[in-house]
C-alpha cells in the first residue's frame, strides 16, 4: 500500500516547495510523480473533507489567511489581500475560471507601448509555447469547455448576463472555462451546483490541489505535506546557493529542513515576503534580489462588482458561481481610452458579503434593496492592471505578527488607465442589466485582492527581472519562484491556469536539470 | 472607516458561532450581567437595538434578530473600555439632541433625523458594523430569499439552478 512520504529533517537530497496552493501544490504534485522528493511546507492546517461545509462564515476564518498585512493607497487597508492559508492553498478559495491568457496579453510592452508610469514588460516565453502548456493544464484539471471536454450548463444568473449583453450588441459569451467537473472524472464527482465554489468545494468537483493533486502525489510516497508550518527563512551557503529553509511547526519549535532545491509559492506576498526576509550578508537587499525588483510591479486586476435588482427572481446563489463570461470587450483598443482588454464574469454575493461591500448607507433604502436579494444578479468586471515599480510588497520596518515576522505593507495604487477602464467597464454592465429592466444597479465597493501577480518577474535579463524564463531566479541556480510573482503582465484572465501551466513547464525543466545533474 | 471584511467576517463569524451557545442562557439574566459588565445605563440596550432596526429596518421579523445584535456588541464592550465609552457617549448625544424625550421614545421620523445627523460620526458606524451581521442570520436569509447551505439538498442541480422563466 503506497503511503504517503517522510523526509529527515537533514536530509539534503529533498526538494522543499513552500506553499500548497495552485503553484506549489502543483509542481510539488508534478515532481513527486517524477520520484523526486518532496516536503511541501504549508503554513495552513490540512482539512478533513468533512471539514468543508456550506457556510460562509464556518469556512472563511476556517481557509482564510488572517495574519496581519497593511494595505496602502488603494489596497484594502486592513485586509488588502484575500488568500487561503490551508493545504490547497487559494484553490480551495478560487472560483476554478479558466480563461487563457491571449497573446497581445503576454506582449504587453510591444503591444501598449510606453504607458506612462508603467514599467511593463513582454513575457520571455513565446505564446506558441505557452499554448501547449495550457492544454496539458487543461487536461490536468479538467477544464470544462476545452479539449473537447464539455462546457457547464447555463445557471440564472450567467442567462442574465448574457441576455443583457446581446441586448446591448455583444456576441461572444458562453459559460467559461471551468475546472469544475460537469461529470465524474479524475476520481472526483460531477458538480451539484452548490453554488458555494468559494469555501472549498464539498463535492470536490472543482479542481483544486487540496482535491487532486496533493493526493495523487502523496500515494507515490514522494511527498511529504507538513501542515501548519510556517516558513520563515530560506538560509543560503557562502557559494551563494540555498541549503535549507526555517520553519515554525505546529507547535511553534524552529525547524530547518535542508534542500536540494527550494520552490517558493506563496501567493505573491508571502513570496515576496520570505525573499526579503531571507537577506544576509551576501544578499543584504534579500534572496535574489540583485535587480531590486522583489516586490514590486504587483498587480491585482480591477475588480469591480455591479449587482442590478431585476424585475423578476434570478437566485445569483444558485450553482457554480462564475460559470458564465462575456468576452467581447477582452480586446485591445486604445479608442476606448485605455490600453488593456477586460472581461465580465458572472459572480454571486452572499447577503453578507452584499452588506459588507454593497450599499454605504443605511435605512429603509438599503433594507428594501437588501429584501430583492433573490432578485439580484451579479456581474464582476475583471480588467488587466499595469505593474508599476511602487505598487509593491515590502516589509513593514518595526510591525512584527504572531510568528515574529515583519509585517508585510501592500502599498496599491489605481493608475488613470486602470480607472478608466474600470468606469468603462461599470458602465457597460449598468447598460447590460438597464437593457432587461433592472429596478436598481449597485456598485459593490473595493474589493480585496484574490488575484496576486507579478512581484517577482521572469524575463530574460537579470538586471530587469527576478526570474529566468522558468521561473528560477537570476541570481541563485537552485531557488524557483512557482506562484503568480512570476508574471510580466497580469492581463484580464483569472491567473490560476497560467500558473498551473508555468509550474508543470517549471516541473518539467527542474526534472531535466536533475536529470544533467545540473541542479 | 473602512467596514471590512477581516474583521466584518471575523465579528459575524462569532456571532454565529455564539449564537446557539448563548441560546442556553435565559435572555434577560445574560442581558442584565452583559449590561452591568459593560458598565452601560439601564436603558442603553433598548436604545441600541432601536438603533440598530433604525440602521437595517425590516417589519415583521422576530425581535431577536435585533436583541442579538446588541447581545454582541455589549459582550464586547464589557472588555473594551473604547467601546465601553463610543457606546455610552453616543446614546448621551442622541438623548442629548432628542431633549425632554429620549431618542428611542421619538416618533420615527425624528428618530432617524437625529441619527442622520450622526451617521457619519464613530460611534454610528460602529453601531451599523454590528448591524450588519443580522444578514448572516438565517432568520433575515429566509426573509430575503437566501436559503444557505444546499448540499443537503442535493445543490441546485436538480433544484432549478437555471430555472429563469423571464428574460426576452
Amino acid at each position: 500500500m503506497a503511503q504517503a512520504g517522510s523526509f529527515d529533517l537533514n536530509d539534503d537530497s529533498v526538494a522543499v516547495v513552500i506553499g500548497s496552493g495552485a503553484g506549489g501544490g502543483t509542481v510539488a504534485s508534478q515532481l513527486a510523480q517524477r520520484g523526486i522528493n518532496v516536503v511541501c511546507l504549508e503554513a495552513g492546517a490540512r482539512l478533513a473533507r468533512t471539514d468543508i461545509v456550506n457556510d460562509e462564515a464556518t469556512m472563511f476564518p476556517r481557509i482564510t489567511w488572517m495574519d496581519e498585512r497593511i494595505g496602502e493607497e488603494d489596497a484594502v487597508k486592513d485586509f488588502p489581500l484575500w488568500t487561503c492559508k490551508t493545504v490547497g492553498g487559494t484553490t480551495m478559495h478560487w472560483t476554478a475560471a479558466c480563461p487563457r491568457l491571449s497573446a497581445h496579453e503576454t506582449r504587453a510592452r510591444s503591444t501598449y507601448g510606453n504607458v506612462a508610469g508603467a514599467n511593463l514588460a513582454d513575457w520571455p516565453i513565446a505564446y506558441d509555447e505557452l499554448s501547449a502548456w495550457y492544454t496539458r493544464a487543461e487536461q490536468l484539471m479538467g477544464v470544462a469547455g476545452t479539449n473537447g471536454i464539455p462546457r457547464m450548463p447555463e445557471n440564472n444568473n450567467f442567462k442574465v448576463l448574457a441576455a443583457g449583453a446581446r441586448a446591448i450588441g455583444m456576441r461572444d459569451m458562453d459559460t467559461n472555462n471551468m475546472a469544475i467537473n460537469v461529470t465524474p472524472r479524475d476520481g472526483r464527482a460531477g458538480c451539484l451546483q452548490t453554488g458555494f465554489c468559494t469555501t472549498g468545494c464539498v463535492v470536490g468537483a472543482k479542481w483544486s490541489t487540496f482535491h487532486a493533486e496533493l493526493p495523487k502525489a502523496e500515494l507515490t510516497g514522494h511527498l511529504e505535506i507538513r501542515p501548519q508550518s510556517m516558513a520563515t527563512r530560506i538560509v543560503t551557503d557562502d557559494s551563494g546557493k540555498v541549503t535549507a529553509v526555517e520553519y515554525l511547526d505546529a507547535a511553534g519549535q524552529r525547524r530547518t529542513q535542508r534542500a536540494a532545491f527550494v520552490c517558493v509559492a506563496g501567493n505573491v506576498v508571502e513570496t515576496a515576503r520570505i525573499l526579503l526576509n531571507s537577506r544576509n550578508d551576501q544578499f543584504p537587499n534579500g534572496l535574489a534580489n540583485s535587480s531590486d525588483q522583489v516586490g514590486r510591479n504587483y498587480m491585482r486586476h480591477i475588480y469591480a462588482g455591479v449587482i442590478g435588482v431585476m424585475p423578476g427572481k434570478v437566485g445569483m446563489y444558485k450553482g457554480a458561481q462564475c460559470a458564465g463570461i462575456v468576452k467581447d470587450d477582452m480586446r485591445h483598443d486604445p479608442s476606448r481610452g485605455f490600453v488593456g482588454g477586460l472581461q465580465y464574469h458572472i459572480v454571486p454575493f452572499s447577503p453578507s458579503t452584499m452588506i459588507n461591500y454593497g450599499p454605504t448607507g443605511w435605512g429603509s433604502d438599503v433594507a428594501d434593496m437588501m429584501e430583492r436579494y433573490d432578485y439580484m444578479a451579479g456581474t464582476l468586471v475583471l480588467g488587466e492592471d499595469l505593474p508599476e515599480s511602487d505598487n509593491r510588497i515590502t516589509l513593514h520596518p518595526t510591525r512584527r505578527d504572531q510568528h515574529g515576522l515583519p509585517v508585510p505593507v501592500v502599498r496599491y495604487k489605481l493608475h488613470p488607465n486602470t480607472i478608466a477602464m474600470r468606469e468603462y467597464g461599470r458602465k457597460r454592465v449598468h447598460e447590460m442589466y438597464t437593457a432587461l429592466g433592472a429596478e436598481q444597479i449597485i456598485d459593490m465597493q473595493n474589493l480585496p485582492s484574490t488575484h496576486n501577480m507579478g512581484v517577482a518577474r521572469m524575463g530574460d535579463d537579470p538586471a530587469t527581472s527576478v526570474c529566468n524564463p522558468y521561473g528560477q531566479t537570476h541570481d541563485i541556480a537552485n531557488l524557483f519562484v512557482s506562484d503568480g510573482s512570476l508574471f510580466p503582465s497580469a492581463g484580464c484572465a483569472n491567473p490560476t491556469l497560467t500558473i498551473v501551466a508555468l509550474a508543470l513547464r517549471q516541473a518539467d525543466y527542474i526534472a531535466g536539470q536533475r536529470a544533467t545533474g545540473a541542479l | 472607516m473602512s467596514r471590512i471584511s477581516r474583521r466584518g467576517f471575523i465579528v459575524r463569524g462569532s456571532i454565529v458561532a455564539g449564537g446557539s451557545g448563548m441560546l442556553a442562557v435565559p435572555a434577560p439574566v445574560l442581558r442584565a450581567a452583559q449590561v452591568a459588565a459593560a458598565g452601560l445605563s439601564a436603558g442603553a440596550p433598548a436604545t441600541l437595538e432601536q438603533i440598530v432596526y433604525d440602521i437595517f429596518p425590516h417589519s415583521g421579523l422576530r425581535r431577536s434578530v435585533y436583541t442579538h445584535v446588541v447581545d454582541t456588541l455589549l459582550a464586547q464592550a464589557a472588555d473594551d473600555t473604547a467601546l465601553r465609552a463610543l457606546l455610552e457617549q453616543g446614546i448621551a448625544q442622541l438623548d442629548a439632541a432628542a431633549g425632554a424625550t429620549p431618542w428611542r421614545d421619538l416618533a420615527r421620523q425624528q428618530r432617524l433625523k437625529i441619527l442622520d445627523a450622526i451617521s457619519k460620526d464613530a460611534f454610528f458606524q460602529r453601531v451599523r458594523v454590528a448591524a450588519t451581521s443580522i444578514y448572516g442570520d438565517p432568520e433575515v436569509w429566509q426573509r430575503i430569499g437566501y436559503p444557505g447551505s444546499s448540499i443537503e439538498h442535493g445543490g441546485y442541480l436538480n433544484r432549478g439552478f437555471g430555472d429563469i422563466d423571464w428574460l426576452p
